[in-house]
């Protein structure tokens, strides 16, 4: 009996260390860095949403050089579509669409949609933001891809899964350090966020 | 005979209210209620830390100021001013549409039509018993 236990305890420390206690999702993560990061960081976002692109640009780019590059967090990108904004929908499913084309350029795919967020927003020509990073040939099956209701049902997958997990607005970031998550509402400033997760990561 | 009682429930009521406020700050890290005033928009980093750092703490001594029945005026009018502050900046960023945590106790509570109205009877409360703690000081001075 003791040493069955003790036979499981290597797999049991590998399981905590890969975040044992990390939320489980059945839609593939579209992510960056590494899963065996120390925090995770989930970031429940809408394209179309202005306090999401804020936080984004003006934070989470640096936890992107900072930490994920690093390999000190795992940044997950959960779609949450907002029913009040009209391109929300499509903007979720084109990045999805080229996560499943390309999960290299997602990270760069986000940054564009953020970026020219105004743009699109204004005349409603999302995939110009898309292509603007992917190649011809990728944008084409990106194109393709993104009618595909599988895609539709992805992004709706991880909205219920939002709400179950809690989410009630966006920007919410989920942080799971070990067996404890946080979820942090609204923009918070790079400043704050990184003393934070410095804090988390000297425990 | 039933006036004897409101001055003495609202004391209790505001002291209870600002003492769970500071409990729920304080037994966490700083950081995470400064994230939640940063995620207003209005100060700078610098100050949100510093606010983030003292305010559990100004909320802390209120509450026992009033429970204690110490310094009541100054107790009920700092509750007061604190109570028109947090008010004044939730109704501001409810009206731009800030989907943000309220961080009244914590974290993890919306800003919403009902987190505003609980802090407005609050506020309504708060300035009620100040009012009567002012007054009470002028009828003992008449005397």
């Amino acid at each position: 009996m003791r040493m069955t236990t003790l036979r499981f305890l290597p797999v049991l420390a590998l399981a905590m260390a890969t975040g044992f206690a990390q939320p489980k999702s059945t839609v593939p993560a579209k992510a960056s860095g590494t899963p065996v990061a120390a925090i995770w960081l989930e970031f429940y976002s809408d394209f179309q949403c202005p306090f999401c692109k804020q936080l984004y640009e003006g934070t989470l780019r640096q936890v992107i050089d900072n930490y994920v590059a690093q390999k000190k967090v795992y940044l997950i990108h959960r779609d949450h579509p907002s029913p009040a904004h009209q391109y929300a929908r499509k903007a979720a499913g084109l990045a999805s669409a080229a996560w499943h084309v390309n999960p290299e350029k997602y990270e760069r795919v986000c940054a564009a949609l953020y970026g020219q967020q105004d743009t699109w927003m204004a005349n409603g020509r999302i995939e110009d933001a898309v292509a603007s990073v992917m190649a011809p040939a990728e944008m084409q099956r990106v194109r393709q891809l993104a009618t595909d209701p599988k895609i539709a049902a992805e992004v709706q997958q991880e909205l219920d899964e939002g709400i179950r997990a809690g989410v009630k607005v966006i920007p919410t970031m989920i942080i799971t350090h070990g067996a404890r998550r946080q979820a942090i509402t609204g923009t918070v400033s790079y400043e704050i966020l990184h003393k934070y997760l410095d804090q988390l990561l000297s425990k | 005979m039933r006036r004897r009682w409101v001055v003495p429930f609202l004391r209790i009521l505001v002291a209870a209210v600002f003492l769970f406020a500071a409990y729920t700050k304080l037994r966490q890290s700083w950081l995470i209620f400064a994230m939640s005033i940063d995620a207003y928009g209005l100060l700078p980093p610098w100050a949100v830390m510093g606010v983030a750092r003292t305010l559990p703490w100004a909320e802390l001594a209120i509450g026992v100021l009033l429970l204690a029945g110490w310094g009541l005026r100054y107790a009920a009018a700092a509750a007061t001013a604190l109570l028109v502050t947090f008010f004044g900046v939730m109704l501001w960023a409810y009206a731009q549409g800030r989907g943000i945590d309220c961080g009244c106790f914590g974290i993890g509570e919306v800003i919403t039509g009902a987190t505003l109205m609980r802090d407005g009877l609050l506020l309504v409360c708060s300035a009620a018993l100040t009012l009567a703690m002012f007054q009470r000081r002028r009828t003992i001075r008449a005397i």
